[in-house]
C-alpha cells in the first residue's frame, strides 16, 4: 500500500512544531531543514490573507529526477513511496539539486553528503501505518499520514490540489480551499529541469548515435577503399 | 639506431613532419583524454558503465573496508577526473602559448587551404587531390577539438565549483560537459580510424609516434602542397 502526506494549507498555523520535531528525529544541525514554514501574505494588513505552507518538503515523486540524477545509486524508492538518499552510499556530488524540480536536497556542510527528508523511514515503521514525527506532532491536524489512495480522494474535496500530477505524482499532496497552491512558491507544473534532463535522455542517445555513426561511417569508407584498391588493381594512383 | 638515421642515405628519404613539441603535445593529450574518459564513464551512467566504477572500487576498498564497491569507484573516478582535467588545462595552456610564440609555422592548422570536396575526392572516390601541410579534415578535426576541449573546460570548472555558481547554471554547464564528451566520442572514433587503422595513413602514425619524420614519397603523395614548399627550400 502506497503511502502519502495530506497537507491542508487552510489549517496550517505555522507554529514550526513540524520543523521542530523534524529536527529532533534526525538531528539536524542548525540551519537546516527538511520542512520549513513559509509564510505568504496577500493584500495589507487589516485586509490581508496570510497563509503558512511547510516547504523544503521531499514530494516523494513516482518517479524521482533526483534518484536519476544520482551518480552513485545512493537515492533509491521504496515500494510505498518513500524516497531515501542513503547516507553511506551518498558522495555529495551534488547531481540530485540539479534534478529535483521542487529544490528539496541540500548538501549538509558538515557531513558533505546531500540530504532531504525520508518520511522517517529509519527511525519509524511508516510502511506500516505509524506517523512520521512531522504529522504525528501538527497540533492543528494539518499534515495527515496515511495511505496514497484514501488521502488523494480526501484531497480531491478541495478546491486546490498540488502534487497530484508531475514526475509520475507525488506522495505529498497539498490542499487548500482558499488560496491557489501554486501562488505559494512551488513550480505550476514540475517536471526535471530541461537542461538536467537533457543529458540523461535525448542527448545521451545522440552520444551512442554519433559513437557507433563514426564507426560506421569509417566502416564505409574502409569498404569503399578496399573496393576500389581490388577493383584498380596495380593502379598506383588510387590510395597509395 | 642515432647512426642509421644520421646516415645521409636515410635523411635523404624522410622529412620532418612533427616537431618535438608536437610529438609530446600529442602523447600527453592523448593520455589525458584517454584518462578522462575512461574515468567519465562510471558517473555518466550508473546502469551501463557500473562496471567500470567496480574496476577502480576494488582496489580502493582494500583500504576502506566495509563500503559499497560502486560507490568507491565512482569517488575515485571522480578524484582522478578532476587531476587529469587539471593535467589537461595545465597541458592547453602550454600549447597555446607554444602555438602562440613558438611554432613557426603560426597556427598554419586552423588557416584552410583545401575544400572538404577534395577529402571526400581523396578518401571516398580515389581521386589524387593536392593537399598542404594538413588536409581540410585535420583541419576541422583540429578546430573541432578546441571547441570541445575549451567547452569541456569551462563547463567542468563551473560543476567543480558549484558552490559559486547558480543552480540553472550548474544544470547547463552539466549539459555543455556531456555534449563536449559525446563530440569528443564521435571526433576521436574518425581521428583513430584514418590516424592508425586505415591502412595507406599509417606513415603519419609512424611519424607521430617516432621521431616526427616521415616517408618523403608519402609526403608527397599525402600533402603535395607542403612537400614542394619543404623540397623548395
Amino acid at each position: 500500500m502506497e503511502k502519502a502526506f495530506l497537507i491542508d494549507v487552510d489549517k496550517c498555523t505555522g507554529c514550526h512544531s513540524c520543523t521542530a520535531a523534524c529536527m529532533l528525529e534526525h538531528d539536524l544541525p542548525e540551519g537546516q531543514f527538511w520542512t520549513k514554514i513559509e509564510s505568504y501574505e496577500k493584500g495589507k494588513f487589516p485586509d490581508s490573507r496570510v497563509a503558512h505552507l511547510p516547504t523544503k518538503r521531499c514530494m516523494h515523486c513516482a518517479d524521482p529526477g533526483c534518484m536519476k540524477a544520482c551518480s552513485t545509486g545512493a537515492i533509491h524508492k521504496y515500494e510505498w513511496g518513500t524516497v531515501e538518499i542513503d547516507q553511506a552510499k551518498c558522495n555529495g556530488c551534488g547531481y540530485c539539486l540539479e534534478g529535483c524540480p521542487y529544490n528539496v536536497p541540500q548538501i549538509n556542510k558538515k557531513t558533505n553528503k546531500a540530504v532531504k527528508c525520508n518520511m522517517c523511514v529509519d527511525t519509524r515503521m511508516v510502511e506500516s501505518g505509524e506517523a512520521p514525527a512531522c504529522a504525528k506532532t501538527c497540533t492543528m491536524d494539518a499534515i495527515r499520514f496515511g495511505d496514497r489512495d484514501e488521502l488523494l480522494a480526501k484531497a480531491k474535496e478541495h478546491k486546490y490540489v498540488y502534487g497530484e500530477k508531475g514526475l509520475g505524482g507525488a506522495h505529498l499532496f497539498y490542499v487548500s480551499s482558499m488560496v491557489p497552491i501554486t501562488d505559494l512558491g512551488l513550480p505550476s507544473s514540475p517536471s526535471v529541469p530541461a537542461s538536467a534532463y537533457l543529458w540523461k535522455e535525448p542527448v545521451r542517445w545522440l552520444g551512442w548515435l554519433g559513437f557507433f555513426g563514426a564507426i560506421a561511417a569509417a566502416g564505409y569508407q574502409y569498404l569503399t577503399w578496399r573496393g576500389k584498391q581490388l577493383e584498380g588493381g596495380k593502379d598506383e594512383r588510387k590510395f597509395k | 639506431m642515432n647512426e642509421n638515421l644520421n646516415n645521409d642515405s636515410t635523411q635523404r628519404t624522410r622529412l620532418l613532419r612533427f616537431s618535438t613539441m608536437q610529438l609530446y603535445m600529442h602523447r600527453y593529450a592523448m593520455l589525458f583524454v584517454l584518462g578522462l574518459i575512461i574515468t567519465a564513464l562510471p558517473v555518466l551512467s550508473k546502469d551501463i558503465f557500473s562496471w567500470v566504477a567496480v574496476i577502480f572500487g576494488g582496489p580502493a576498498n582494500l583500504f576502506f573496508s566495509g563500503t559499497d564497491v560502486v560507490y568507491q569507484g565512482v569517488n575515485v573516478a571522480r578524484l582522478l577526473h578532476r587531476i587529469l582535467g587539471v593535467g589537461l588545462i595545465v597541458l592547453s595552456l602550454l600549447f597555446i602559448v607554444w602555438a602562440l610564440y613558438f611554432d613557426d609555422r603560426k597556427w598554419e592548422i586552423i588557416r584552410p587551404r583545401a575544400k572538404m570536396g577534395q577529402l571526400y575526392n581523396y578518401y571516398m572516390r580515389g581521386i589524387h587531390e593536392r593537399f598542404g601541410k594538413y588536409n581540410p579534415g585535420q583541419i576541422f578535426v583540429f578546430k573541432l577539438v578546441m571547441v570541445y576541449v575549451i567547452l569541456a573546460i569551462i563547463s567542468g570548472l563551473v560543476m567543480w565549483f558549484r558552490s559559486y555558481f547558480s543552480l540553472p547554471m550548474v544544470r547547463f554547464a552539466h549539459l555543455l560537459h556531456v555534449v563536449a564528451f559525446f563530440i569528443a566520442i564521435a571526433e576521436l572514433v574518425v581521428h583513430v580510424y584514418f590516424g592508425i587503422i586505415f591502412p595507406p595513413n599509417r606513415k603519419g602514425a609512424v611519424a607521430m609516434f617516432g621521431d616526427g619524420y616521415m616517408p618523403e614519397d608519402f609526403a608527397k603523395e599525402h600533402h603535395e602542397g607542403w612537400y614542394e614548399e619543404v623540397k623548395k627550400k
